[in-house]
This record gives C-alpha cells, sequence and structure tokens, in this order.
C-alpha cells in the first residue's frame, strides 16, 4: 500500500529513512520561497509526521483507511431543508468533499426533503451551484450528483414523509443488490455491532456491513419534533428496546440536530421532550466547535504533557478567555439573529463548550461517554452568570457600514438585542475557585478570530531586575491559521541585558505544511455515519449550558436593558474594560495583530491596532451623546 | 622630504574625506534610521571634527568639497572611514618613512573599500529588513575611554584564534575604544617563540584575521621576553606606559580630553559614569597555567595590581570598602588594571589552592577567571527563562524534572591539542569547568537579585550542595583508530602512547536540596563522537495518571541548544491534525534563535566578544569566583585521584561513534535508555542524496527510537 504511488518526478529509494523529507520539485520551490530560511532541525516524530503526510497525499487508498466510516457502511443522507441556507453552504458541500476524497463509501445516497417542490433534476442544479468550484474536475460532480435525490413536502405532512421513506428503501433496496449484501448478511452485521455495546460498528472493520441513515434537520428548530415524529409514525416501533433505533431492516437511524436548541431552559426542557420518540444515542446535536482541529487538541495538549498539566490550575493561571470576533454585521441573519442574540447563538453552545474543555478535569478515558461526564461535571460546578459580569452591545453605523438597527433583515427597529457580549463566569471547584473565565463575542469588531487565551499569574516574588516583565500566557487561536503559543519571556540576544516577551510557538500552518486540516463539519459528518458520540452535545450538557445563561437572559429582557452602543468596526463597546478591569485586566483578549502578522514573532504586533479615524470619531460621538453605557452605569 | 610627506598626507586625507562624502550621500535617504543611531553619527560628527583641527590648513580646501557631515552613515562605515581618516594626521605627525607610507596608503584604500563595502551591504540588507542594528551598536564599554590590553602569549593557539580576531572584530565594529591599545607579548624566537617584532606581530594579526584586520594592526604593538622575566615585562611596561601617555597627549590634541562626553551613552555600566573617562589596562594571560604565579609576580615588582599599594590587601568585607576607599582617593591618571586568566584553574582542588594562593597579590575584585560558556547567549538566557517566566519556574524542581543533562559532542579528536589534553583530559577540561557552570545556573536557587555578586553566591551554594562525584557514577573512554579518524593515542601531538587520560567522560552528579533531591545530573562530554553540539536537556517526568489514550506518549523534554544554531523548544505531545481522534505525537514548540537574532541584529554576540568587553567594563557577571573555582573542584578531585590510583583504563570507542557502550548501562542505572535525546541528522530539502538516506535509515534501526546522528 505504501509503494502505492509515489511522488511524482523524483526517484526516492524505498525504504525511506524515518527522517527523510519526500518533496516534490514543487515543494521544495514553495518551502524555500516560503523564507524558511532557518534550516529547520526537525525532530524524528516530526518528520515522519511529514512523510506520512506525503503518503496519505500520494494514495487514494489510504485516505480511506484514516475515514473513521467503514468502507463497507451503506450510507444515506437525507436533508431535511435541503433548499435552505445551512445545506447550501455547508451541508451539501462538505458532502461532496468527503464524497470526492473518498471518505465515505462510493455508493452514498443524498436525499433533499423541503418544501419547495422539485424535480431531481432542478435539485441537481441546485447542487451543482453550491459545489461548483472550477478547479475540480467535472466527472466529480457528475459522479455526485448521480447519487442525489429530492422530495418535495411539508415537514409535517405524513403522506409525503411517507413517499419519501418510500423513495428510501426502493434506492437503498436496489443499491443492497448492487453490493450484494443479503439482509441476513446485513442482519448478522447489525447484531454484531448491538454485541459490541455500541450503536456502531468498530471503526474500519471490513466484516461489518451497516445500514446507516442519517437524518440532517436543517429546519428551524420548531420543525424537528414535526419531522421526527412523522418518521417514527411511518415505522410503528415494534416491542423490545432493541427496535427502538434499529428499524426492522436494519438500519441506523441518526438525527442530526443543529442549534440553537431552544431559548433557555424551559424551551429546552420542551424541545428535548419533544424528541423522546428518540434515544439519546440517536440524537447527535452538532456544536461545529468541537470539530476543530485545536479544540479537539486542548484535550491532548492538557493530559498528555506534564509542562501543562502541572501549572493547570489557580495557582497558576489568572484567568481565561475564550474569544470570538467577527468582522462583520449579521447581515443576511437579521431575522433569525434578532430572536436570539449573540448570547445564544455563541456563548452558551461554542464558548461555553470550548471553557468545559478547558477547564474540566482529567476524564476516566476518552471515550465520549467519560468526557460528557466530567464536562458535565464542570458546568455543574458553574454557577450561573449574573447581570454585574455581563457587558451586552449593539454595534451603530459607523463610515459605509450599517448599524445593526439599519440592517434590512432586522425588523424591530426598536430592538435590544446584543451583538456583542463579555460575560465572566466562575467555577467553583479546588482547582479553579478565584479564577475568572471570560467568554466575549462580538460581531462587527476590528476582526475576525476565535481564540482561548490562558493568562498566566506573574512570577511570585520575582527577581528585581525581571519585575517589568509580563506574565507568561498560553494562547490557543481556533482561527483562522490554527496555532499554539507561549509568550515567554527571553533575553534579547546581543551584548547588553534587554528582556522581552517572544512567542514559542507551533504554528500549524508550518508545522503541517502538506497537511490540509480537516474542515469541523466533515468531521463531524463522518463521526455522526460512524456513530462516535465524542465530539457532539448530550441532552444533559445542553440544559445545564441553559441553566447558567437563562437567569441573565430573562433578567435583560424583563428589565429591557438597553446593549451599550459601539460603532462597527470598534473594539466593543467600553462597558467591557470596565468589567475587565473589574477582574484585574487592563482589557479582555489580547493583542489584535491580524493574521498574517502572526507569522512573525514579537511584541509588536501584539500592539492594539490604533481605531481608525472613522471608528474614533464615532466613538467620541457615542461618548458625547450622553448616552451614559447602561451596563457601565449600574 | 616635506614636500613629498605632506602631498601623500593630502592624498590619503582627500580619499578619506570622499569616502566620507560617498557615505554620507547614501544615508541621506535613510533619515528614519539615522535618527535611531544618533549617538553613533555624533561620534562620528565630533571625530571629524577634531580631524579638521588636526588637519594641516591647506587641506580644508579639500575638504569642503564633501558635503557638511550633518547626518553620518551607520556606525560600522563611519568607523571605517574614521580609521582612515585618523590615520592620516598620525602618520603626518610622526614623519613616516617611504615604506610605511605606502602601507598607510594601502590600508586607507582598504578602509574606504571596506566602507563602501559596508554601504553597499547596509543598503542591501535595508530592504529587507528595516529594523536598525541597535543591539550592537550598545557595548559595555565606553566608547571615550582609554582602553589598553596586554596579550601575554601572543603567539599562542588560544590569542590566535580567538583573542586577536575577536579584538580587531570589535574594534572594526566600534564597540572598542577607537584608540585602543594592543600589545603582544610572548617568548623570543629563539625560546619558542615565533614573532620577532612589531612588523611580524601587526603581519600575524592579520593573518589571524585572516585578512580582515585592517587598520587594526597599527594599534597592535608587540615585545618578546620570558614570562618570568622581571626585566623583560618591565620594558613591556615601559613601552605600555610610553605609548599610553602618547595617547593621552594626542587625545588631547584632537580635543577629546579625558572627559568625553559621549560617555552618557554607555550608561548601565557603573563604570562609565558621565564626566569620567575611564582608563582601563588588562592584561590577558593567554598561557599555560604554571606561569601565571610568575607572570603575575613579574608584573607587581613592575608595579602592576596598583604599583603594589594593595599588595597586603586581604579579600575580605572590609578589605572591600578600603580598596574602594583607596580607589576613591587615588588620582585620575591611575588606571585600573583587570588580570584575565583562562582555564585550567589548576588539577585538582590543591593545585587550584595553590593557583589561588600564588596570585593572591592580585586584587581579587580586579582578577577575571574566564569560562567562555558562561558568554554564550543561552547560557546567559537561562536565567531569564527560569525566573521571568512562571512557565518554567514552577516546573522547575524534583516533582515535574526527572534528570537534567548538559551535554558536550565534538566530532574532532584532540588533533594538535594534544600535548595540554594529555596532561588534563576531558573531565578537567570541559566537565568541570564549562558543563558545571551550567548545570550550576540550571540547578541554582533565584538570587537576590541578577548582580554578579548575587548570581555567584547562588552559584557557590548549588555547587556545594553538590555531593563529590563517585566512580560509580562516572564512565569515562578514549576513542580509538576507525575509518573517520585516527585514535587518541595514534594523534601525532600525543606523547604517551600508552597514555590513559580520557577523550569521553559521562559523570551523574547529586545535589542535595529540597529542590533537587533525587534528580540526576547528568555532565556527558566526548572528543571524536558523531556530531558538534552542546546542549541542555531538561526531561520532565511523565504525567502522572495519565489518561488510558495517552499511556504511550513520551514524556516533555525542554532543549537548550547552545550551540550550533542556537534553540531553545519545548517537546510536546499534540494531536496530530486530522481525522483520527487519538492520535498524538511529539512536536516541538520552539524559539529557534537565528529567526530571533535576525530580527534584532545581524548577528548574535560571540562569547569571546562579549567577555573580553565585560572585563573592560568591570563587570563579574559572567565570570567564575575563586570559591566557585574550589568548589567546583571539590567535586571532581576525588573521583580524578581515585582514577589515577586505581589506574582505571577508560573504555575504547570507535572515533565517530556514539561514546562508550557503558555510558548507556550508566542511564539505564538512573531510568534512561540512553543519555541524550538525539535529534535526526538534519537533511537538507534542498540536497537530498539517497544514498544519505538510506544510510541513515539503517542507523536509525541499529540505534533504536530515538537514534542519534550517525557518522557523517
Amino acid at each position: 500500500r505504501r509503494l502505492a504511488r509515489r511522488p511524482r518526478g523524483r526517484i526516492v529509494p524505498w525504504p525511506l529513512a524515518p527522517g527523510a523529507r519526500i518533496m516534490t520539485f514543487s515543494a521544495t520551490w514553495a518551502a524555500r520561497h516560503r523564507q524558511t530560511s532557518t534550516p529547520q532541525l526537525l525532530s524524528k516524530s516530526e518528520d515522519c509526521s511529514d512523510s506520512d503526510e506525503s503518503r496519505s497525499e500520494l494514495g487514494e487508498e489510504v485516505r480511506k483507511t484514516i475515514s473513521p466510516v467503514s468502507r463497507k457502511l451503506l450510507g444515506t443522507v437525507v436533508v431535511f431543508g435541503a433548499d435552505g441556507d445551512l445545506a447550501k453552504k455547508k451541508i451539501l458541500p462538505t458532502l461532496f468533499n468527503l464524497w470526492r476524497r473518498k471518505l465515505v463509501p462510493r455508493d452514498l445516497l443524498v436525499f433533499g426533503y423541503a418544501r419547495t417542490p422539485m424535480t431531481d433534476e432542478v435539485f441537481r442544479k441546485h447542487i451543482f451551484k453550491c459545489i461548483y468550484h472550477p478547479s475540480q474536475p467535472q466527472g466529480d460532480r457528475k459522479g455526485f450528483l448521480e447519487r442525489c435525490h429530492y422530495q418535495g413536502g411539508q415537514f409535517d405532512d405524513p403522506v409525503a414523509m411517507a413517499e419519501l421513506l418510500d423513495q428510501l428503501e426502493r434506492y437503498e433496496e436496489a443499491r443492497r443488490v448492487k453490493r450484494n449484501v443479503t439482509p441476513v448478511e446485513q442482519a448478522a452485521a447489525t447484531d454484531l455491532a448491538e454485541d459490541s455495546g455500541g450503536n456502531g460498528a468498530d471503526v474500519g472493520d471490513p466484516g461489518v456491513t451497516q445500514q446507516v441513515r442519517l437524518y440532517y434537520m436543517a429546519v428551524p428548530p420548531f420543525l424537528y419534533a414535526g419531522i421526527c415524529g412523522a418518521l417514527r409514525q411511518k415505522r410503528q416501533p415494534m416491542d423490545g428496546p432493541l427496535m427502538d433505533s434499529v428499524t426492522e431492516s436494519g438500519i441506523f437511524e441518526r438525527f442530526v440536530l443543529e442549534k440553537p436548541f431552544g431559548k433557555d431552559t424551559a424551551s429546552c426542557k420542551v424541545l428535548v421532550k419533544q424528541l423522546s420518540m428518540l434515544r439519546e444515542e440517536e440524537i447527535f446535536r452538532i456544536d461545529h466547535y468541537l470539530g476543530k482541529e485545536l479544540v479537539m487538541n486542548l484535550l491532548v495538549l492538557r493530559f498528555a504533557n506534564v509542562c501543562f498539566q502541572a501549572i493547570w490550575n489557580r495557582q497558576h493561571i489568572k484567568n481565561v478567555q475564550v474569544i470570538f470576533k467577527e468582522d462583520f454585521g449579521v447581515e443576511g441573519r437579521g431575522g433569525y439573529f434578532d430572536e436570539y442574540g449573540i448570547i445564544r447563538d455563541v456563548l452558551q453552545n461554542h464558548l461555553l463548550q470550548v471553557m468545559a474543555l478547558v477547564c474540566m478535569e482529567q476524564p476516566l478515558s476518552f471515550s465520549a461517554e467519560d468526557i460528557r461526564n466530567e464536562k458535565l461535571k464542570v458546568l455543574r460546578q458553574t454557577s450561573p452568570l449574573t447581570l454585574d459580569n455581563l457587558v451586552t452591545g449593539q454595534y451603530v453605523k459607523c463610515g459605509e457600514h450599517k448599524g445593526y438597527l439599519d440592517e434590512p433583515t432586522v425588523l424591530n427597529k426598536d430592538s435590544n438585542t446584543e451583538t456583542f457580549a463579555a460575560a465572566v463566569l466562575h467555577v467553583h471547584n479546588p482547582r479553579w475557585e478565584g479564577v475568572p473565565f471570560v467568554l466575549k463575542a462580538g460581531k462587527a469588531l476590528t476582526d475576525r478570530k476565535a481564540e482561548v487565551r490562558i493568562q498566566f499569574h506573574r512570577v511570585p516574588g520575582v527577581v528585581s531586575a525581571l519585575a517589568d516583565c509580563q506574565a507568561n500566557e498560553l494562547v490557543v487561536r481556533l482561527q483562522p491559521e490554527e496555532t499554539i503559543y507561549w509568550k515567554v519571556q527571553n533575553k534579547v540576544p546581543g551584548l547588553n541585558f534587554e528582556v522581552q516577551q517572544i512567542r514559542m510557538d507551533l504554528l500549524y500552518a508550518s508545522k503541517f505544511q502538506m497537511r490540509k486540516l480537516p474542515e469541523a463539519y466533515e468531521r463531524l459528518l463522518l463521526d455522526v455515519l460512524a456513530g462516535q458520540h465524542s465530539n457532539f452535545v448530550s441532552a444533559d450538557e445542553l440544559l445545564l449550558s441553559w441553566e447558567i445563561f437563562s437567569p441573565v437572559l430573562h433578567q435583560l429582557a424583563k428589565d429591557k436593558v438597553k446593549p451599550e452602543l459601539y460603532p462597527y468596526g470598534s473594539r466593543g463597546p467600553v462597558g467591557a474594560d470596565a468589567l475587565a478591569n473589574r477582574f484585574g485586566m487592563q482589557k479582555f483578549g489580547g493583542g489584535l495583530h491580524p493574521a498574517v502578522e502572526g507569522r512573525v514573532a514579537g511584541p509588536k504586533e501584539e500592539r492594539e491596532a490604533p481605531p481608525t479615524a472613522e471608528v474614533a470619531s464615532a466613538m467620541r460621538a457615542l461618548n458625547t451623546n450622553g448616552r451614559a453605557p447602561p451596563n457601565v452605569m449600574r | 622630504p616635506a614636500s613629498e610627506v605632506s602631498l601623500a598626507v593630502a592624498f590619503t586625507a582627500g580619499l578619506a574625506l570622499g569616502a566620507l562624502g560617498l557615505a554620507l550621500l547614501s544615508q541621506r535617504k535613510r533619515s528614519a534610521s539615522a535618527v535611531a543611531e544618533h549617538h553613533e553619527s555624533s561620534v562620528a560628527v565630533d571625530k571629524a571634527a577634531a580631524l579638521d583641527v588636526a588637519l594641516p590648513s591647506q587641506l580644508k580646501s579639500n575638504s569642503a568639497r564633501a558635503p557638511a557631515p550633518a547626518v553620518a552613515p551607520c556606525h560600522e562605515s563611519s568607523a571605517a572611514v574614521d580609521t582612515a581618516a585618523t590615520e592620516a594626521p598620525e602618520i603626518s605627525q610622526r614623519g613616516t618613512p617611504t615604506g610605511l607610507r605606502f602601507r598607510a596608503a594601502a590600508d586607507a584604500a582598504t578602509a574606504i573599500a571596506r566602507a563602501r563595502r559596508l554601504r553597499e551591504n547596509s543598503d542591501t540588507e535595508a530592504e529587507d529588513d528595516d529594523e536598525s542594528p541597535v543591539t550592537l551598536s550598545w557595548s559595555p564599554v565606553s566608547r571615550g575611554a582609554c582602553a589598553t590590553l596586554i596579550i601575554f602569549g601572543a603567539d599562542g593557539n588560544l590569542s590566535q584564534t580567538r583573542v586577536l580576531p575577536t579584538l580587531a572584530d570589535l574594534w572594526h565594529r566600534g564597540l572598542l575604544p577607537h584608540d585602543v591599545l594592543v600589545f603582544g607579548y610572548a617568548r623570543p624566537v629563539g625560546a619558542g617563540g615565533v614573532i620577532a617584532d612589531t612588523d611580524d606581530f601587526r603581519d600575524f594579526v592579520s593573518r589571524c584575521c585572516s585578512g580582515t584586520a585592517g587598520a587594526f594592526t597599527r594599534r597592535c604593538h608587540y615585545m618578546t621576553g620570558q614570562f618570568d622575566d622581571v626585566e623583560a615585562i618591565g620594558r613591556l611596561l615601559k613601552m605600555v606606559r610610553g605609548l599610553e601617555a602618547d595617547r593621552l597627549v594626542s587625545r588631547r590634541q584632537k580635543g577629546i580630553p579625558g572627559r568625553h562626553r559621549h560617555t552618557k551613552h554607555a550608561e548601565g555600566g557603573k563604570h562609565g559614569e558621565a564626566d569620567t573617562c575611564p582608563r582601563v589596562r588588562m592584561y590577558y594571560a593567554a598561557v599555560p597555567s604554571l606561569v601565571y604565579a610568575s607572570l603575575a609576580m613579574a608584573l607587581c615588582e613592575n608595579g602592576a595590581a596598583f604599583g603594589g599599594v594593595r599588595l597586603d590587601m586581604q579579600p575580605s568585607a572590609l578589605g572591600g570598602e578600603i580598596l574602594a576607599a583607596a580607589e576613591r582617593s587615588l588620582p585620575r591618571d591611575d588606571v585600573e588594571e583587570r588580570f584575565v586568566f583562562e582555564k585550567p584553574f589548576g588539577r585538582d582542588t590543591e593545585s587550584c589552592t595553590q593557583l589561588l594562593h600564588d596570585l593572591s597579590m592580585l586584587p581579587p575584585r580586579d582578577v577575571f577567571w574566564m569560562d567562555h560558556y558562561l558568554g554564550k547567549e543561552l547560557v546567559m538566557n537561562l536565567l531569564v527563562l527560569r525566573f521571568a517566566n512562571i512557565a518554567f519556574g514552577s516546573l522547575w524542581n524534583r516533582h515535574a524534572i526527572k534528570a537534567v543533562q548538559v551535554i558536550f559532542k565534538e566530532t574532532r579528536g584532540v588533533e594538535g591539542r594534544g600535548g595540554y589534553f594529555d596532561q588534563y583530559g576531558i573531565i578537567r577540561d570541559v566537565m568541570q569547568n564549562h558543563l558545571l557552570q551550567m548545570m550550576a545556573l540550571v540547578a541554582m536557587e533565584q538570587p537576590l537579585s541578577l548582580s554578579a555578586e548575587h548570581i555567584r553566591k547562588e552559584k557557590l551554594k548549588v555547587l556545594q550542595s553538590v555531593a563529590p562525584l563517585e566512580l560509580d557514577d562516572l564512565v569515562i573512554g578514549q576513542y580509538t583508530s576507525s575509518p573517520h579518524g585516527c585514535g587518541y593515542v595514534d594523534e601525532a601531538s600525543v606523547q604517551n602512547k600508552a597514555s590513559t587520560t580520557e577523550t569521553f567522560a559521562a559523570a551523574v552528579l547529586h545535589v542535595d536540596n529540597p529542590r533537587w533531591a533525587g534528580v540526576p545530573f547528568v555532565l556527558k562530554a566526548g572528543h571524536g563522537i558523531t556530531e558538534n553540539k552542546v546542549e541542555l536537556r531538561v526531561q520532565f517526568h511523565r504525567v502522572p495518571g495519565v489518561v488510558r489514550e495517552l499511556r504511550q506518549c513520551e514524556a516533555n523534554e525542554l532543549v537548550v541548544r547552545v550551540q550550533p544554531e542556537e534553540a531553545i523548544y519545548w517537546k510536546v505531545q499534540n494531536k496530530v491534525p486530522g481525522l483520527k481522534s487519538n492520535e498524538v505525537e511529539q512536536m516541538r514548540m520552539d524559539l529557534l534563535y537565528s529567526r530571533l537574532a535576525k530580527r534584532h541584529s545581524r548577528q548574535m554576540p560571540k562569547a569571546y566578544e562579549r567577555l573580553l568587553l565585560e572585563v573592560l567594563a568591570n563587570d563579574h557577571s559572567h565570570f567564575v569566583s575563586a570559591e566557585e573555582l574550589d568548589a567546583s573542584w571539590r567535586i571532581f578531585t576525588p573521583a580524578l585521584h581515585q582514577l589515577q590510583e586505581r589506574g582505571v583504563q577508560p573504555e575504547p570507542y570507535p572515533f565517530g561513534s556514539r561514546g562508550p557502550a557503558a555510558a548507556d548501562d550508566l542511564a539505564r542505572k538512573y531510568g534512561m535508555r540512553k543519555f541524550g535525546g538525539g535529534l535526526t541528522p538534519y537533511i537538507s530539502p534542498f540536497n537530498l542524496n539517497p544514498e544519505a538516506m538510506s544510510r541513515s535509515s539503517k542507523e536509525y534501526k541499529e540505534q533504536g527510537e530515538e537514534g542519534e546522528a550517525g557518522p557523517a
């Protein structure tokens, strides 16, 4: 298998040294022009990873083995809301990519279901528009489109739903015949899978042929119950708990749900109750932050390295910040956004999940259940957010950019919906008592970034000569340009004694040069097909995370708290800095360096970009308007 | 004839001014960086003004052609131009003979070419990297200082390879005072010396610097004599004093009096107080340690060491105060004297004590025991890393650290150094001084401040808490012939063909204090080993009670590579990006100095540069104290004596191998598979050689998982 294909244009003897770096001419050229002027002394393992990578770049064969999805899997993906935005932007392109890169079986079936009446042909044209990319061969697209079908109908219409199911069965039967899998064999596979305790077969086990139906709910949450009910109604469950999850034909059904999962604890409970006809194992609640490479890496970093693990506590860590910034406003999403706001949209799910991974105790193992238990524990230990520890903001017009209320999609022109929120949470356990956990999210800010910053205490009892030194900081940047770096103090090389903050980094872009990091959606869809729950949110977690935010959300609504205004493209409301000051920080977040500058380490780019003249004048105008920020007043 | 002399003067001075003008023109466009280097430029302007005064009036017309020196060029070129300029009046004053005159002209031409080259370089570099070279332009030594350097054993290996080239380089870069005087002293030609007189010495200097010495050679003087010959040294000192007096006169003439107005730029050194001009005389003993005592005696008898004023002073606290008082009361004309001694400082505790006793007539605060490893950038950085970062500081104890290794490896054998080496062996040559000093910096507690005194106190404390090395914890080896090189006893310079001198040693030391109890400190050094490397490896424990899925993970390691290619890196475990969820691999989080140095300056200061300047600046931070010498010998002396008494044979290992196998046994005794971490040899992606690759793969298999580099 290793010999399957060699890099073109260079004769390389085999076996290669473990330290050998296979580089084709273009790679060499690229490396030279990337100005890796420092000859990298790569450790062996790194080198291995490189050659490993080049191998996986070589053969399609190898790719398949990387996928958690068995090659024998009989998979069907049904997308509800197939004409919607999410399907268009994420689901269909992701499915196409997976299919194109052979990470899913070639005979995958894709069904669309939506209210719009369409024929298969029209639907395929729609998909074609979503997935078209000039660099990809026509053949791939054609092949994929042939796998796609469509059924139109209302989401609670049992007739249309029954028709869909019939159609599914027809196509699946045809595929079974083509694959030459007898129902007996499949039943055996199902038994095997059930025996092994999971609701999925062992990963990559070639002997198992199981049939999986993935229902992707790309629709508003209030429709979930209707759809799932209709799907279940068709097949009256036989007796016995087992048959609950496996239809009589031995099909695993998996339901993928998208956020928002309710608006508060009560509505979340209702939603959970409505879906009680599904078993918890069948439900995959997507939080695509959990599929991000660096979020998944957090656990390895923390628990495989004594150098992080030993200092991961309140004695060393001063605060933890989970930051999400976007440099654009709500744009077309105003209708949805105005109903939810950024706390529900980002803080309560994405940022809280990341925070849970940062502060959870070591799990018994990395199985989905053990990790979930630890996350649950730490969420229980987090006290509900109070209004004092929260700053909300809403962006206003600045220059050519529209303010939130000016967006055409925002209908309520008197809306109090927040587009910025900074919250400080506290985790009450021996490890974290007294450490503020900052969750900050905002739209229409200076730049686009998601990162975790772990800020350490200054060295206690430091030598006087080093008293001016900055504290250490560990930064995990989730996007853009994945990086992990330490900010450490170092002597500036030279004759004089001068100490400077520099970065010790692990820039993914340079370390894994040739590797394309898998996208969150790709990874998560594969996980669903493979039946792995680790990177999904359980109902318990969901309820607990709502319990942290519900009280304050209710209070905001009840008191009609006005969000503090901030100009489009600024750093956010000034109230956030006041909140930061209260917790001993100058401001939330670190530097504002653009991602490109991030390649070069140093203190310079940590310095904050000065606000543009426009933003500055807008800030001044806001401050002098007499509209004092409500949160500061309080 | 006078007319010929003045013509020559006119010619050289004209050229020099022309060069200055050229450099100035090119510099105009870089006004921003010129501001940053304002003090450099003001020095240059000042000197140019001084030159104007000194020049005969008929040259003024020449200088009028050059544009007014409003903005000066970057400091290198200004220094070079300066050089050319100041050489000219000197020649005129002395009424140069014809031969010298041509040489002077040639020097001036070289200087101009140099200035031009530097200017071009600085222009092209400015495009790549617009940061001004601030870092290196800072010097601990006041530029206005009157400095005199006297090198004993000036024809020896050390001065040839290290001291003289370093001095020339520092001088050209403007880091040494411009009118520094360099004196060489060595045995006469008949008695083992190779240099006859000053001219010879100048040639020698320019050969040492492979031709780049340029005008620096003109600052060099030479005298021969035995090292214990009081009269010859008296003659030397007379010459030194004479030329120092001349220099003072010429400085006054040029309007650069003892009070120098630019010294305020040298703040940071207590020596460079704003209104004084320090006069420093440094005696550099690049001679065998046997003659240190007689050399020091001869110097003292000739009135060095403050003319014997302090002969009877003892190094006590009270004595220090008296000394300080005495120093204050001394007239300003007196020089500060510094005595620099190189290793070896004796062979064992007794001989070291004897040496210290023999040199006790020198005031202890003027004696600098040189250990050039302490001048290495990364060794100096250790303290900052440890004490300015909670990320390192709080891990720095026995709970987190499993072992500390200080490793010195050289591919070369002893080569020409056999005569010296055979007497000492690698334990005395490298381990007892360099490696032990590095270890002390790693293991010491936090000092009260980063002053020399406090750092030395803490180092002393930790050295005193190291238990003397036991023979069980020591492995010694000697390299033998192999296809890669000849064996130690086959070296031409090794006289004793049955020598049991060790060329490899691995020792495990224990520090008995609460922080380090139970942590083995490995010192390993060897000649004729696979690679050239000096590094410090701090190896951490595995994660206690690790999650099941991560049990296979390696432990963390912090590596500080001192040479080659300075770097600091963490070896951390990281998830391999990709779809596999539990694939973990070891990666490096690094801080490559080559990148860092590029951002800050063009060049990283070399250990000798830094240390020589610090001697002149009277900064003891990176020198060893006499007490430390004693403490470090106490660690090794018992084992060294036992080796000798029992006639322990070093274990043979082939030249170019990893060292004797017994070292691995010792490593296993302390729970390590082997000493050292081992990186893959660097295979340049631009220079793929299939043969080399397949060969190294074979060696990996032989050498196990963490294989070291195979023989080159």
